[in-house]
């Protein structure tokens, strides 16, 4: 996929858990695991404002688009 | 667990029932076929002193019962030998042809006793037919047992997989799978199966049966069968049914993979 999920980055910057992060924006551990794999299809706009929200940073911090 | 709750359950009641009938009807079929007794050997008309039976056979296809009888008639020092085929519909109102004096009669002006001669009772129109091939009466039988083993089979086959089906569907969670889109596929082509090879085979019953059998006498009888248009599209239904089945998974899946 062309698209990168960062997320882990960002949580190792704020040294936060994916767990608590799973928490904190409501979604289960297993779906937040499949979200930082990279195997998700697609991202609800309301999740990623939680995400940004409780990580304090910009979508393009989280998602890197790389040409194939 | 979401779970629909009541039409499943009736659903699998009847098609357990129609489960324990098919098999019930396979083993009477097995049974009538193989230890029938001969049940119109009592019932023919009185030739005591006139007629001597000398055999019997009967069989059926396709719900026509077909009675062979070897008959010897001695009459006034003068003995008459001819075979005598019947054939009757299962559940209508029967009465053994009785034609036997024109059989006679045809038998006289033709000169031929070497011919069988049948005597056709359908729904109450009677006539008389001559079977140009003696060996064809164990064909039609052997043709029976088999339709009858494969057309049952079918069923049960279907039937199962209806049953597993049904279950899969009472579940939500179970809907949208992999399997119940085989199964639907399956199930729409054994009906399609069931449809076209129905036709073929009464069109070829149907050849066999105007070639081997000379109407004598005049009536009308209507042996063709129409085709199974029904059971064709409940066969289309299902397939078209599989194909969006397919469709449903792939949306299940991307919304499964919507965080």
């Amino acid at each position: 996929m062309a698209i990168i999920v960062n997320v882990d980055v960002m949580l190792a910057k704020r040294k936060m858990q994916s767990k608590d992060l799973a928490e904190r924006i409501g979604i289960t551990l297993a779906n937040f695991s499949i979200l930082k794999t990279g195997k998700a299809r697609a991202i609800r706009f309301s999740t990623l404002e939680a995400i940004c929200k409780e990580l304090d940073c910009q979508p393009g911090d989280i998602l890197e688009y790389v040409p194939d | 667990m979401n779970k629909i709750e009541l039409t499943p359950k009736i659903t699998l009641w009847v098609v357990n029932i129609l489960i324990a009938f098919i098999i019930l009807f396979g083993l009477f079929i097995a049974i009538s076929v193989f230890v029938a007794i001969r049940p119109f050997e009592k019932q023919l008309p009185s030739t005591e002193g006139v007629a001597e039976w000398r055999s019997h056979s009967d069989m059926a296809i396709l719900g026509y019962k077909l009675d062979v009888d070897h008959v010897y008639t001695s009459r006034d020092s003068i003995s008459e030998y001819y075979k005598m085929v019947s054939f009757r519909i299962p559940g209508a109102k029967f009465s053994y042809p009785t034609n036997t004096d024109s059989v006679k009669k045809i038998l006289k002006s033709k000169n031929d006793a070497s011919n069988i001669y049948a005597s056709v009772d359908l729904l109450g129109s009677d006539l008389t037919l001559r079977i140009k091939d003696t060996n064809l009466q164990n064909y039609l039988l052997f043709g029976f047992i088999t339709m009858v083993v494969i057309i049952l089979s079918l069923m049960i086959l279907w039937l199962v997989n209806f049953k597993k089906l049904i279950k899969s569907l009472s579940h939500y969670e179970t809907q949208f799978k992999l399997e119940n889109v085989k199964r639907l596929r399956l199930l729409g082509y054994i009906l399609l199966v069931y449809a076209i090879g129905h036709f073929i085979i009464l069109q070829v019953i149907y050849v066999i049966m105007i070639a081997n059998f000379e109407i004598v006498s005049s009536a009308n009888i209507n042996m063709e069968y129409n085709f199974q248009v029904d059971v064709l599209v409940f066969a289309l239904t299902l397939l078209i049914l599989s194909s969006v089945f397919n469709h449903g998974i792939r949306i299940k899946e991307d919304h499964e993979l919507t965080i």
